[in-house]
């Protein structure tokens, strides 16, 4: 922090208090924001009897590794981890195969109806997810896909449509329209001139999508609860309630489970927020 | 590019394909389910009974009570995520802020982690015995006053929800709102200080008018997101105590999941669904899909 560029946002009296203030404020908000994250890594390193108990330690007074070794030796967390990373990475690359073209045909294209079929898309982000849940759990166990990654995939896949198609879209509608006219008087057709102009062109797009629903995915529990309850094809949210146990005090072992699936979410996020940030910030103030 | 080439509307072929098999069907599903008495574990008494189910679920003794918590969990929570929100963003977009994308990418965080995990974290926080928000009332001297089993406490269960329903998604407003000031030209602000407007007056003058149409466009959606929201409360209380916390969403999964009754579960998440639609829709149509 240049000491000398604060210096001069400093003008008026008054401005040292207000600084303070701000400063002050931000690293309360950090705090409160932050907290529950220190609670849990240093949770997952401390042995029980320093997690169940009336005395505060800020600091884990004895570090172990004990609750990693019980998730993921007695626990099998490497499976339902590598279970969730199956569903997110097939549900990234399923959203782009059906978002990317019909973002390119609304923006690039414009047939006849497109602002009717963006109205259409976009009103689903009104459909709440647990209002599926029943019919898409009945339709489900009928085609015997309950307890396979499939059902999962294609329902995320289908809920990123809407948020995602509304952040891709606008960066395909950004695309100078004379790009596509030269393509077409050299010969392309319009899927050439997708391939060969319109991705490397939306690269950072294309990434806010991939982010977006590969922590759609990585997140979720509602679906996931529902759908799949074998150990086969559990997935780490539902797995890591589980480990609480029953009787609901093997908060280390949670500890241990959140962190392994918490971590992902940070490296994707810490990556990518920029993209997010812009994405969403495209999608919602639009304008 | 000729306009009315059909093979265009083939671009739309995946989307379309994943919208009628996941979005379309199963709500035409449910909607038909909701005129049945349909229950998985009694074959034989399966049958249509008309709006049966939805006389049932205004008589049913936990609707009111459902649509109650329903309530104040929505507007409660969406009118404090917002106030936060804005307060942060205002904070983050002052002129004395340093680190800003730091800051941005850190306050975002209760907003990219699981549900499910925040949920637990929380659990523990406000649990009676050990959790951290009771030792810190305790070292705060208002042991006794302060130290309350949180979500198992009737009194206090709602407010809990709320806390944490407020933590994990008020980032969301930052990172809007913080984009909507930022796009303010500076010279307004500069204007209206040479005019010697006040701090509140350039607010209402200014700020206000600045971020109006991306705070119409959150708080339509949270609204929604919110009174529509499963995750949070079935987490952290499932709807109890004596339920106490129960809303629409909750009951309607317990009939279906725990009593395998689809057809008055369907019915109740169609009801939240036209109820939703009748409120919400014409704000979305009007603050939503204009701006497209």
């Amino acid at each position: 922090m240049g000491k000398g560029r604060n210096k001069n946002k400093i003008r008026h009296r008054g401005d040292h208090l207000r600084f303070a203030g701000i400063i002050l404020f931000n690293l309360v908000a950090l705090c409160i924001v932050l907290f529950p994250f220190y609670w849990l890594i240093t949770a997952s390193l401390k042995p029980d009897k320093y997690i169940i108990t009336r005395t505060f330690y800020p600091y884990p007074p004895e570090v172990t590794f004990d609750h990693f070794v019980t998730v993921f030796t007695f626990g099998n967390l490497l499976q339902i981890f590598m279970n969730s990373v199956k569903v997110s990475l097939l549900t990234v690359i399923f959203s782009l195969i059906a978002i990317v073209p019909a973002a390119y045909a609304l923006g690039v294209l414009k047939p006849k109806g497109s602002r009717f079929i963006s109205r259409f898309i976009l009103s689903l982000q009104m459909l709440p997810g647990i209002l599926l849940v029943i019919p898409l759990y009945m339709t489900l166990q009928k085609l015997g896909l309950i307890n396979t990654h499939m059902s999962l995939i294609i329902s995320y896949t289908t809920f990123t449509i809407p948020f995602c198609f509304l952040m891709l879209g606008s960066y395909y509608s950004a695309l100078p329209k004379e790009l596509f006219e030269s393509a077409r008087m050299d010969g392309c057709n319009s899927f050439q001139a997708l391939l060969k102009i319109a991705l490397p062109l939306t690269l950072p797009g294309m990434m806010t999508t991939a982010s977006y629903s590969f922590l759609q995915a990585w997140n979720d529990f509602l679906y996931a609860n529902t759908f799949t309850s074998t150990q086969k094809a559990r997935t780490l949210t539902v797995e890591v309630i589980r480990l609480v146990g029953t009787w609901g005090n093997k908060w280390g072992d949670l500890a241990a489970g959140a962190t392994v699936t918490v971590i992902p979410v940070i490296v994707v996020f810490l990556l990518a927020n920029k993209y997010i940030i812009s994405g969403l910030t495209a999608g919602a103030v639009k304008g | 590019m000729k306009k009315n080439d059909y093979t265009q509307y083939l671009y739309f072929a995946p989307v379309f394909v994943l919208i009628v098999l996941i979005f379309i069907f199963p709500l035409c599903y449910s909607v038909i389910l909701s005129f049945f008495e349909w229950n998985l574990t009694k074959p034989k008494q399966r049958g249509f009974v008309g709006f049966g189910n939805f006389v049932e679920l205004f008589h049913d003794p936990l609707f009111l009570p459902c649509l109650g918590h329903g309530l104040v969990f929505t507007v409660f929570s969406v009118v404090f995520e917002y106030l936060v929100g804005l307060v942060i963003a205002l904070a983050i977009n002052s002129r004395f802020a340093v680190c800003k994308n730091v800051n941005k990418a850190l306050l975002m965080l209760p907003w990219a982690v699981p549900i499910a995990i925040n949920s637990m974290v929380w659990k523990f926080m406000l649990s009676p015995n050990y959790g951290y928000l009771n030792q810190i009332f305790e070292l705060m001297g208002f042991s006794g006053s302060l130290t309350k089993n949180w979500l198992g406490e009737v009194s206090t269960v709602m407010p809990a929800i709320i806390v944490v329903n407020i933590w994990r998604s008020f980032p969301f407003y930052t990172i809007v709102l913080t984009a909507a000031l930022m796009a303010i030209p500076k010279e307004m602000y500069e204007a209206a200080e040479v005019d010697g407007a006040s701090f509140f007056q350039k607010f209402r003058a200014v700020t206000m008018p600045g971020i109006a149409s991306s705070s119409a466009v959150i708080i339509i959606f949270h609204i929604i997101w919110t009174f529509t929201n499963f995750d949070v409360i079935y987490l952290l209380t499932a709807g109890g105590p004596l339920n106490a916390s129960e809303v629409l969403p909750t009951l309607m999964y317990r009939e279906a999941f725990t009593h395998f009754n689809m057809g008055y579960s369907s019915a109740i998440g169609l009801f939240l669904f036209v109820i939703m639609f009748v409120l919400m829709g014409p704000l979305y149509t009007k603050f939503v899909l204009k701006e497209q």
